[in-house]
């Protein structure tokens, strides 16, 4: 007897193959059969006019802490997510000596933007090895873990404070070769760096302290381990970002491993970036390395508010250095003329130097924490002008005159070329993630990217056929990120398989959701078109009853563990 | 495998103990330090101009202005 027949779907297996009629069966958690099955089962499900296809699996998300309070990974399950990797940027929260947890909470908690309340109220810190961390949050998962370890966790961990100062010693670098070794045996499938971030104290992260020779240790740990390396380049800079791509080639050649790299995306301030960008990568693909981008499918939009430090004010010094205060100091600063003149300047000289075009004449009021009418919505250039002020005014006077709880919006601020984009994303060397689940919580929504890849890129553009959509969003991530028995559906394979509606699938408009373990909002998207979620074969959301109270998450295997 | 593609620009990245005047001494010998301290950094402004100026051990330097735009 079978546990589960998905019957009469438009079955697209994950390997890009040409979808065809049939019916998927599940026993204890795995796919027993495709095609045509005649035998019975507990439970029969109708696909008629549906396609079943493999869970998708999302590469690059910080749910690292949100994973702790929530193991279904709210709101990616519902957008067909079966399996998120957490712990990418540098930064996972494990292995982690208790006296460093202020430090890597801050740090953490600025790069990937979350509030400290939520991230104090929810993480028990129940753990300090990278295997504790995993037991800790087995017992709730509703979706897969496949965990990158970050590189400046084990600094911390190996060399103390000195990790953010200084390179390692030849016994350091043995070391953290040692750490890595026993965290990709307790789970991880590979570890990630930065070339990039800047903590809390506007100090590189841990990660960018590294020598070349360490990092190359490292990746010789993780070619015979079979773990794959996640890097944060500088995207924006074409240069840059192709002399980033030779030394991941380098890497890659050398030990064997695949490598990532994340962002890339389009802008109209370097239009020709991704280009360069890729024929780069297809000169190192054809001389034997693999690197991989990921691309997101959603334009970037941004939302910022005065309340807490935020990214879009990073190259604004003052305006950082307010957000930094106590309420009621932040509140005094903004009342006073001299000071909200010098602000005003600051803005007038604002400059964003990773490739994003920010205009705060185009910002707008989003979210309101007393909602008035006769602003929400507006364009603060707009409302400048009525006023007589500068728009930086307007954006101080309407947030005191809330308290600090209004939050503005800046859409389509880079990545917003659809058609352009579409020939992106179907570039076969291209891969679909820097998502950003669980981070940046009340910046943007980092949701959905999976269901508008289907609306927009299948069906509005016709970018790519479905089946191929299906692929990028499963077998080629997991095939890339070494995940055992996932992204197919094939008999022996795990049963993580999501049925939707080809015709409706979609990400849903950004709200506001108060579901943080402390006072607080975050930005989420609901989905649409998605039927059902099977994880590991037991249902983890439907339509209908939305999420189930089953946890069947499991931590991935790698293939060569 | 070893392979060798020429880079896009040509770039090195830091040697231990490294600062501008021992790069530039290594990477431009026929160059009085100063003038080539000074080439070097007109090379490599994202790091002159970041918010904390040091050179990372992780960091690259290009050793060559960028290319012309095509059809400059």
């Amino acid at each position: 007897m079978l546990d589960l027949v998905i019957r009469n779907g438009l079955v697209c297996d994950g390997s890009g193959a040409p979808g065809f009629r049939g019916d998927v069966a599940v026993r204890d958690g795995r796919i027993v059969a495709v095609g045509e099955i005649q035998a019975e089962a507990r439970e029969t499900i109708d696909a008629g006019g549906r396609v079943i296809a493999p869970g998708f699996i999302d590469p690059h998300t910080h749910y690292d802490a949100q994973l702790v309070w929530d193991g279904q990974a709210q709101p990616s399950l519902e957008h067909g997510v079966t399996t998120v990797m957490p712990g990418n940027c540098s930064l996972s929260l494990a292995p982690l000596r208790a006296e460093h947890r202020e430090l890597l909470g801050a740090t953490f908690r600025k790069i990937e933007e979350m509030p400290k309340n939520a991230f104090d109220a929810g993480l028990s810190w129940a753990w300090e090895s990278f295997g504790d961390y995993l037991a800790a949050i087995k017992p709730r998962l509703g979706v897969n873990v496949a965990p990158l370890v970050g590189h400046s966790l084990l600094r911390l961990w190996v060399m103390g404070l000195d990790a953010r100062e200084r390179a390692a010693t030849d016994a350091e670098i043995a070391e953290m070769q040692a750490l890595l070794a026993e965290c990709l045996d307790a789970g991880a499938v590979g570890m990630s760096g930065s070339w990039v971030d800047i903590d809390h104290e506007n100090r590189p992260v841990p990660a960018r302290m590294a020598e070349p020779a360490e990092l190359d240790a490292l990746c010789a740990t993780l070619g015979k381990k079979g773990g794959i390396l996640q890097m944060v380049p500088e995207f924006w800079d074409a240069d840059m970002l192709c002399a980033r791509i030779d030394l991941l080639a380098d890497l890659s050649r050398k030990h064997g491993v695949s490598t990532t790299f994340s962002p890339l995306f389009d802008s109209n301030a370097s239009p020709e970036l991704v280009g360069i960008a890729l024929d780069r990568i297809r000169l190192q693909t054809a001389h034997g390395a693999r690197v991989v981008p990921q691309m997101q499918t959603r334009p970037i939009d941004l939302s910022f508010d005065l309340g807490a430090p935020m990214s879009t004010f990073a190259t604004l010094p003052g305006w950082w250095a307010m957000t930094l205060l106590p309420h009621e100091e932040k509140l005094a600063l903004l009342r006073d003329p001299e000071r909200r003149q010098a602000l005003a300047a600051e803005m007038d000289n604002f400059f964003m130097p990773i490739g994003l075009q920010i205009d705060f004449a185009d910002a707008y009021v989003k979210r309101m924490g007393n909602p008035d009418p006769a602003l929400m919505g507006r364009r603060v250039g707009d409302l400048a002008e009525e006023r007589g002020c500068h728009i930086a005014e307007v954006i101080i006077d309407i947030a005191l005159a809330d308290d600090l709880a209004t939050s503005y919006g800046l859409d389509a601020i880079g990545h917003n070329d659809d058609a352009k984009i579409a020939t992106m994303l179907a570039d076969p060397l291209i891969g679909i993630g820097a998502g950003d689940g669980g981070a940046h919580v009340t910046n943007f929504a980092t949701y959905g990217d999976t269901g508008y890849l289907f609306s927009r890129y299948v069906r509005g553009f016709g970018a790519m056929p479905l089946e191929t959509a299906v692929r990028k969003l499963t077998h080629d991530v997991a095939q890339v990120w070494g995940l055992r028995d996932r992204g197919l559906l094939r008999p022996g394979y795990a049963a993580d398989v999501v049925i939707f509606d080809p015709e409706t699938i979609d990400r849903g408009p950004e709200i506001a959701v108060e579901d943080l373990p402390a006072p607080g909002f975050r930005y989420i998207r609901r989905a649409s078109g998605i039927d059902r979620v099977f994880v590991n074969g037991v249902q983890a959301y439907s339509r209908d009853d939305g999420y189930a109270p089953a946890r069947a998450g499991q931590i991935t295997e790698r293939q060569s563990a | 495998m070893s392979v060798s593609l020429p880079p896009r620009r040509r770039f090195i990245q830091p040697q231990s103990g490294d600062d501008w005047p021992s790069i530039a001494a290594r990477v431009m010998p026929d160059t009085p330090v100063e003038a080539a301290v000074e080439q070097l950094k007109s090379w490599n402004l994202f790091l002159v101009f970041r918010p904390a100026s040091v050179i990372t051990p992780s960091d690259i330097l290009f050793i060559e202005p960028p290319q012309a735009p095509a059809g400059a």
